[in-house]
């Protein structure tokens, strides 16, 4: 069902009608953005990727098939194809070696306003929480990309492996494995790091 | 890791069913499968560990929310894309014009540069001067078709072009030389034979026409300098002058004459 609606909005879109190419954005603008900025661990490189793959998207959506794959399957293989062009080009050496480094602007943050709205958790439990997604989001930037990629799109898209294996063109099993070792790799960071931080 | 079987299961086949089994095991493993991977997880005492840190490794990464994307995102994307939109269309033109009128677009720039009115005085004075040189040196273009354009060839060309006209120079001046000794050698023979003419007949005047009418200086018996208008008269001829009305005076009827002045 939410195939043939992508497939309608595409076809509307290539067609020339801009309100669909303005829908298509409003509903993947989101995950990609979320996508890029697990990637790169920086709000403004997920930002600029996020339109540049927009960007491509809109000047190729008419080669877009959907026989061979869902679209959101094919807009994340070019996002992901935008993210290894965006690693070689050496940007990520300055945000993965920051993993000490202030995040001043830090999307994970919660607004003042959202602060005082929320009446769930309270400020210790918000703090330590926040504390330790900003702790994950460093740690899972300073894994190697092929892992990074592998758990991202597993445990934060949502993609099954068949849809991972497509995108990263490799076999199911190269899938799993990735995604057994970035987890694994994952959780010996961040012990390594309450270890020093409590010996500190 | 250890390869051995742990209640019918290896470590690596272990490691395979790892990632569906933390998804869940209930749906994604038959019955079977999933109390062996149990087993070989109580019992086996490496995979136990690591069943251990990718099960926290996964729990940690779902634990991350989802970001907020900046609000002007999607505009600043919209706009983008806006722009990319114009670009292509240009593009789109300049794809479905036909091939002469994309020739034509290709050649309008420099066209216009050829025909600039400057451009074409230029290329007229280059070529008149080209071909005055040409014709001057004796060139003909139709003997350019029958040149010889190897490199060795146009080399022995151009010395040999520069052997004859060093010759020719060479001997213009060398005929010169020899024009001018002939004359220096007559004047001599003229001067040297004056004198001895001069002392066999010392009452002949054999002076010239221009020279006869020159006054002798008395005592010095050099001939007298002949006057310009920037010498200074005695006061008698000065005196006599001033009775004679000039002959720019007098032809001038405006103005009086000095003599009706004295």
């Amino acid at each position: 069902m939410e195939d043939q609606q992508t497939e309608a909005l595409v076809r509307r879109c290539v067609a020339g009608e801009s309100s669909a190419w303005e829908e298509i954005v409003r509903l993947y603008n989101r995950r990609i953005y979320n996508l890029c900025y697990r990637f790169t661990n920086s709000p403004d490189s997920a930002q600029d990727l996020t339109q540049e793959v927009f960007i491509r998207v809109y000047r190729t959506l008419a080669t877009y098939d959907i026989e061979k794959g869902a679209f959101n399957t094919w807009l994340t293989t070019l996002t992901r194809n935008l993210l290894v062009d965006h690693f070689r080009r050496g940007r990520q050496d300055r945000v993965t070696d920051s993993i000490d480094g202030s995040l001043g602007d830090d999307p994970d943050s919660m607004a003042l306003s959202d602060r005082l709205r929320d009446p769930s958790p309270s400020p210790a439990d918000r703090l330590a929480s926040q504390e330790t997604q900003k702790m994950v989001q460093r740690a899972l930037a300073r894994l190697s990309p092929d892992l990074r990629e592998a758990v991202i799109l597993r445990d934060l898209q949502d993609m099954d492996y068949k849809e991972i294996a497509h995108v990263l063109r490799v076999p199911e099993g190269t899938v799993k494995s990735r995604i057994n070792r970035g987890r694994m790799e994952l959780a010996r960071l961040l012990s390594r790091n309450k270890r020093q931080a409590s010996n500190e | 890791m250890n390869k051995d079987l742990q209640n019918g299961l290896s470590c690596s086949q272990f490691e395979a069913l790892l990632a569906e089994a933390l998804d869940d095991p209930s749906q994604s493993l038959p019955a079977k499968t999933r109390e062996a991977f149990e087993a070989h997880r109580v019992n086996c005492p490496d995979c136990a560990p690591l069943f251990a840190e990718t099960r926290e490794g996964m729990s940690l990464l779902q634990m991350l929310q989802e970001v907020e994307p900046p609000r002007n995102l999607v505009h600043n994307i919209l706009a983008a894309t806006s722009r990319a939109e114009a670009g292509a269309s240009v593009l789109a033109q300049g794809a479905q014009a036909s091939w002469w009128e994309r020739l034509m677009r290709s050649l309008r720039l420099p066209r216009l540069r050829f025909l600039h009115s400057r451009f074409v005085t230029s290329f007229c004075m280059a070529f008149f001067s080209l071909s005055l040189t040409l014709s001057l040196a004796g060139v003909k273009v139709s003997d350019l078709a029958r040149v010889d354009w190897h490199p060795n060839a146009l080399r022995k060309s151009v010395v040999l072009q520069y052997t004859q006209i060093e010759a020719k120079v060479t001997r213009y001046y060398d005929n010169m030389r020899v024009v001018y000794v002939v004359q220096s050698l007559s004047q001599q023979l003229k001067k040297a034979s004056a004198p001895a003419q001069n002392n066999n007949n010392p009452n002949k005047d054999n002076t010239r026409p221009d020279q006869q009418n020159r006054m002798v200086v008395p005592g010095t018996g050099r001939p007298q300098e002949e006057e310009n208008y920037s010498q200074e008269r005695d006061a008698g001829e000065l005196q006599e002058a001033r009775s004679v009305p000039a002959t720019r005076e007098m032809t001038d009827p405006t103005m009086p004459t000095q003599g009706a002045q004295l």
